[in-house]
């Protein structure tokens, strides 16, 4: 079965801040902020995951059960694709 | 808050600050280029601060930040630039040290990208940076063919953005004494974006840090001894940096950086910098030193370096570069010839050449 899988795009900077963190995507004109639980999802995304992986990584962080979290970061990754700084693959 | 971390209990303030204090602490934090270090300094718990405190450290940091990685955005078109037109070059200052002497790049605020390129390819590397990235110079050349002869820096505008083209590390005697071979040595590497960059090796990296403490700004920015203390902190060969010092007839540039850093940063007896602060320099040295900063002002500074050039055409071309800049230099700082020569005077006799 097709996997989706999540990734920080490498042709990204980005800072740790003391409140998130702040990213620029590739040719875009300014920085966005990522704060709360969508920093610690900027992290784990380092490394290739599917959704499900990302939410127990967040779900063990913050000690939630996965359905209070599941709608709020599958919209987070919604939005981190469309501002192009995660990149989106299928794996088999 | 420049060496907070370093060489102390890691404690910048024992108790919190009221707001008039913590103002202040922000104010010079922001002029010395240090909210890196402050922002550190509250993440580590080495400074307290009330949640208005807080909110003001972030607001000013992530204002930085943001600017650092537009900045950084410009070193990845730089290097395409520069990579189209076969220029080598080396990543100076704030981008590069960033990554290269700080735990987290965040640590590390800046303003500008410096990038230094060899003598042979600094006109066209301008060229290039002005055709290929729509930038345009600032301040035009002092006269034909002064760049690539005696040139220290041009600072390019592309975007909104400023890049400062390095073609050597300092104004003055000690821009045309240090063998600028030794700076395209065998680079340090740091990555940006999934590439990788030059900055300077550790031994030329260490001496520049030197440079820009000593001979920099006047009063020296915290931030320059803090990037000193880091890289010192790093591991440097005592042996490689007293022989490439003396191989720049710098000695006294890093026994001066060296006495800065103890001085201003109270830093202890047997702190690994004291040992830089008597490297043997000359009596000549410590002369060419006193046309920095100060009393002397650039036109000093300028014109002490004629002391450590060669040749007699060559002397002359810098001097009269020096006293009778172009047309279009003059014209695009608002000056006439005669107002040039008369703040040149001005400075000699130690007045202010403010709003002349």
């Amino acid at each position: 079965m097709d996997e989706v899988l999540y990734a920080r795009r490498a042709e990204c900077t980005w800072r740790r801040t003391l409140d998130g963190v702040l990213v620029l995507a590739a040719k875009a004109d300014a920085p966005v902020h990522i704060g709360g639980s969508g920093a610690l999802a900027w992290d784990l995304l380092s490394e290739p995951m599917t959704m499900t992986e990302l939410i127990a990584g967040l779900t063990d962080a913050y000690d939630l059960r996965p359905e209070v979290l599941v709608g709020d970061i599958a919209r987070l990754v919604d939005q981190l694709v469309q501002l192009g700084v995660v990149s989106v693959t299928r794996s088999s | 808050m420049a060496s907070v971390g370093l060489h102390d209990d890691g404690t910048l303030a024992a108790a919190r600050l009221g707001d008039d204090d913590f103002a202040t602490l922000m104010h010079l934090a922001e002029s010395h280029r240090l909210l890196g270090a402050l922002a550190e300094a509250v993440a580590t718990g080495a400074l307290t601060v009330s949640p208005d405190q807080l909110g003001l450290v972030i607001e000013y940091h992530n204002r930085w930040l943001s600017n650092a990685l537009l900045t950084e955005a410009m070193l990845l078109l730089v290097d395409e630039c520069f990579s189209e037109h076969h220029i080598d070059y080396r990543v100076l200052k704030g981008v590069a040290l960033s990554h290269v002497a700080y735990d987290d790049p965040s640590w590390r605020v800046y303003s500008d990208l410096d990038i230094l390129v060899r003598s042979a390819d600094f006109v066209s590397a301008i060229a290039a940076l002005c055709q290929d990235l729509g930038g345009h110079r600032l301040v035009p050349e002092l006269r034909p063919g002064f760049d690539r002869e005696f040139g220290r820096e041009a600072t390019i505008r592309v975007g909104g953005r400023e890049i400062d083209l390095h073609r050597t590390l300092v104004d003055g005697a000690f821009g045309f004494t240090l063998d600028l071979d030794d700076l395209f040595a065998e680079p340090t590497w740091f990555d940006v974006a999934g590439r990788r960059f030059p900055a300077l090796g550790g031994t030329a990296a260490f001496l520049h840090a030197c440079y820009d403490a000593a001979l920099g700004d006047h009063p020296v920015r915290l931030s320059a001894l803090r990037d000193l203390l880091l890289l010192h902190a790093q591991g440097v060969d005592f042996d490689a940096v007293a022989e490439m010092a003396q191989r720049w007839h710098g000695e006294a540039v890093v026994e001066q950086a060296a006495h800065l850093a103890v001085d201003t940063l109270a830093l202890p007896p047997d702190h690994g910098l004291q040992a830089y602060a008597t490297l043997g320099s000359t009596r000549r040295q410590r002369w060419l030193l006193r046309s920095y900063g100060g009393r002397p002002g650039p036109y000093g500074t300028h014109l002490v370096a004629i002391a450590v050039m060669r040749g007699v055409r060559r002397r002359f071309r810098y001097v009269r570069a020096i006293t009778r800049p172009s047309a279009e230099y003059l014209s695009s700082r608002g000056w006439t010839q005669h107002g040039h020569v008369r703040r040149a005077l001005r400075q000699f006799a130690g007045k202010s050449t403010r709003g002349g």
